[in-house]
């Protein structure tokens, strides 16, 4: 057992004089210069090695309750001072854009208002246009009654109808008296 | 008789448009509807104008000259209910002295002696 542990761990069982001339080989001298380098961190090597904790809590510990407060009230506040100029300029922003509204509203009113004038002129001539043309449709009517040959019926039989009129439904009579006859003499 | 028939007729008869004799004598004396006829004879005799008396006296187979003795009658009837007879008289003595057809104006001199007994 003793004989293995030995050899596992490299232990040399011949004396001190191993022992020095090892540590001789290994151990370098601080005086001796190795590199021209500059970089002051050459020689101590990071790798293998994780951070794990938090820098600010141990950059924190030194410092008292009461400057932590004043900190926290520090934030509260200039949190408080952003929200409400926040607050301030969501508001703002809202009215100036209502006002713009209104402004732009007015201006369209002002500038309909402007062009008034004109339209009631061209609804004017509309108008005038559209009497004008019911006007002609009636005398054109009319002209139509008088080349037409009305059907009366009793009530309109009196000496204000013409004899025109009195003559055509005459006939009418005359033809509904003839079918009349017919289908008498069918039946 | 249609009741719209005898209404234009009799519309026709106190039309004061002189368009509605010929109307009368085109559609009333020429009708096949003896009662047409006679109504028509009957209100053109009433107008007691010369057109209108001129139809009824004058026209072979119209008026006193009907082939019906019902509307012949009717309108000799009529002609002496008027109270003005000058103008019936006048065309009478115009159609006996001038009418071509013999029956024409022997009608005429009966109706002018009934009128001369009246």
């Amino acid at each position: 057992m003793c004989e293995t542990l030995e050899k596992k761990k490299g232990y040399d069982p011949m004396g001190i004089r191993a022992i020095g001339a090892n540590i001789a080989s290994k151990v370098a001298s601080p005086f001796t210069r190795k590199s021209t380098s500059t970089n002051p961190f050459e020689h101590n090597s990071f790798s293998g090695r994780v951070f794990k904790g938090s820098a600010l809590i141990s950059a924190d510990l030194f410092q008292s309750n009461k400057v932590k407060e004043a900190s926290k009230l520090k934030m509260m506040s200039a949190s408080v001072v952003a929200a409400v100029s926040n607050f301030g300029h969501r508001i703002s922003q809202p009215i100036i854009n209502f006002a713009k509204n209104v402004k732009a509203g007015i201006n369209n009113t002002i500038s309909a208002i402007k062009s008034v004038p004109q339209k009631v002129n061209e609804i004017g001539k509309n108008v005038s246009n559209k009497i004008t043309e019911n006007l002609e449709k009636l005398n054109v009517h009319k002209e139509e009654a008088k080349d037409t040959v009305k059907v009366l019926n009793m009530h309109q039989i009196n000496t204000k109808a013409s004899v025109a009129d009195l003559k055509n439904t005459w006939l009418e009579e005359n033809k509904i008296e003839a079918a009349k006859k017919v289908s008498k003499e069918v039946a | 008789m249609n009741k719209k028939i005898r209404r234009i007729i009799e519309t026709l008869g106190k039309h004061e448009d002189t368009e509605a004799i010929s109307v009368l004598e085109e559609l009333g004396t020429n009708s096949q509807d003896d009662e047409v006829r006679e109504l028509t004879s009957q209100v053109l005799v009433r107008k007691n104008i010369h057109d209108s008396l001129k139809v009824v006296i004058i026209n072979k187979g119209k008026g006193i000259n009907d082939m019906s003795p019902v509307v012949a009658m009717s309108t000799i009837n009529e002609i002496l209910n008027l109270e003005n007879k000058s103008e019936a008289v006048k065309i009478l003595d115009d159609t006996i002295n001038m009418h071509s057809d013999e029956e024409v104006r022997e009608n005429a001199r009966s109706v002018k002696s009934l009128l001369s007994l009246s």
